[in-house]
């Protein structure tokens, strides 16, 4: 009964993909010339020197001294690598806030914010949410959920589909990690976190200091970050677990 | 540009991840009307769709040097479409400067009435609106955009084992949101 009826509608879908007559393809091809045409007319940071470390050595650390200071230099940067930067900053000063901080909400109430499916961790067994955050940071929006567990570390767990920028201090450490379908990065030492607005600016307002040992990871145009006093090797457990 | 020859595709794949605009500008030739269409699925809208095109093949540009040589390009991006066309959608909602269509009567399709009638189509396109976002646009992909499992394998990141479990996955959530609004859907068409 369920599968005929899955038949029926797989007929369906395929005559409607059929019958629906799109709008005529505007001339795309063109407007794409005229626009690279102007983005390579303008200076812009090579692609090559940032990634070529992830590639050929596993470890990234982008050199962009000026970056926490010059806010043209850190945007370049920002657009080189997509929805994870990762950049070196100036020690982060003690005025900026260290504190995780937003609005209690339900689960409902984030994913109709947020306009995604909340993902939860089913590793380790047993581990409760104990909070969910909703931060906002103008058109941004991050959901930030505090998971315990009776023996194990707790942890947050943020999920966003914005750009997530990490401007590490000397001492901080970024390990691209493996196994990920897309970048993921295991981040550790004094660094801050920041979110750029859909336009790729810097939201000042985002910008917070962490010591947490993070993991950092793209998946399906989100963004996901780990943030706790968990090992490398736990952090990836609890990743692989989200459902 | 428009049928793929892929040994053209792949000389013009590896001038472009070398930074060569002329041979992305080939790429876009070919993949401009799929990465609209697959914009205009989501979006339901031409203008949007045609600036998520847009946008997609810019940030496609930008990320050709991560691009790597197994991987099939359609899927790829596709995948960037895809998920700038739900962005573009969610900024939409959230500024509420205007409504998205996603009920029967807004939805306005053309729709080639020999193939299917308008009224079925109807339900139809309302019932996909009502699935969650993930399990919609597999049934988009394999359905309207026509990608294999294979190439759904490489968007959705998955064994192609996973990715038939997936499509029925999807499949029987329709069948459900069907059953409850749409039964006359499940009727044999005449």
């Amino acid at each position: 009964m369920i599968e005929r009826d899955i038949a029926r509608l797989e007929r369906s879908l395929e005559l409607l993909a059929r019958a629906i007559v799109y709008p005529t393809t505007p001339p795309i091809a063109e407007q794409i010339t005229s626009r690279l045409h102007d983005e390579t007319a303008s200076p812009r940071v090579a692609p090559a020197w940032a990634l070529a470390g992830v590639a050929m050595t596993g470890l990234i650390v982008l050199i962009a001294a000026l970056v926490s200071t010059v806010s043209p230099l850190r945007d370049a940067v920002a657009d080189v690598l997509d929805r994870v930067n990762i950049f070196e900053a100036d020690e982060p000063s003690s005025s900026i806030t260290r504190d995780i901080e937003g609005f209690p909400v339900s689960l409902n109430a984030a994913e109709d914010a947020l306009g995604f499916e909340i993902l939860r961790p089913a590793y380790p067994k047993g581990a409760t949410i104990d909070e969910l955050l909703l931060q906002e940071f103008g058109e941004v929006r991050v959901a930030v959920l505090f998971v315990e567990h009776p023996v194990f570390e707790s942890f947050a767990l943020f999920q966003t589909n914005a750009t997530v920028g990490k401007g590490l201090s000397s001492t901080a450490q970024a390990e691209a990690v493996e196994g990920f379908h897309e970048d993921a990065f295991w981040l550790r030492g004094l660094r801050i976190v920041q979110y750029q607005g859909s336009d790729g600016e810097v939201l000042e307002e985002s910008i917070r200091a962490t010591e947490a040992n993070t993991l950092v990871w793209e998946q399906d145009g989100r963004v996901f970050r780990l943030e706790g006093n968990l090992s490398l090797e736990d952090a990836v457990l609890i990743a692989r677990s989200l459902r | 540009m428009s049928v793929r020859d892929p040994e053209e595709e792949q000389t013009l794949i590896a001038r472009a991840r070398s930074g060569d605009a002329q041979a992305f500008q080939g790429l876009v030739e070919i993949y401009e009307q799929q990465v609209f269409r697959a914009a205009f699925l989501v979006l339901h809208d031409a203008d949007e769709a045609r600036d998520v095109a847009q946008e997609t093949f810019m940030r496609g540009y930008k990320a050709m040097s991560r691009f790597k040589d197994e991987q099939p390009f359609r899927p790829w991006i596709l995948k960037i479409a895809v998920n700038q066309a739900l962005t573009t959608l969610r900024q939409i909602q959230r500024r509420r400067e205007r409504r998205v269509k996603t009920s029967v009567a807004e939805v306005d399709y053309t729709i080639d009435e020999a193939l299917i009638d308008r009224e079925r189509a109807a339900s139809l396109i309302a019932a996909l609106n009502q699935m969650k976002e993930k399990e919609r646009i597999v049934i988009y992909l394999k359905y309207f955009m026509d990608l294999s499992e294979k190439e759904l394998s490489h968007y959705l990141g998955c064994a192609q084992g996973t990715v038939k479990s997936r499509l029925h996955r999807a499949l029987a959530k329709l069948r459900k949101v069907v059953v409850d609004d749409y039964p006359q859907l499940l009727e044999e068409q005449k």
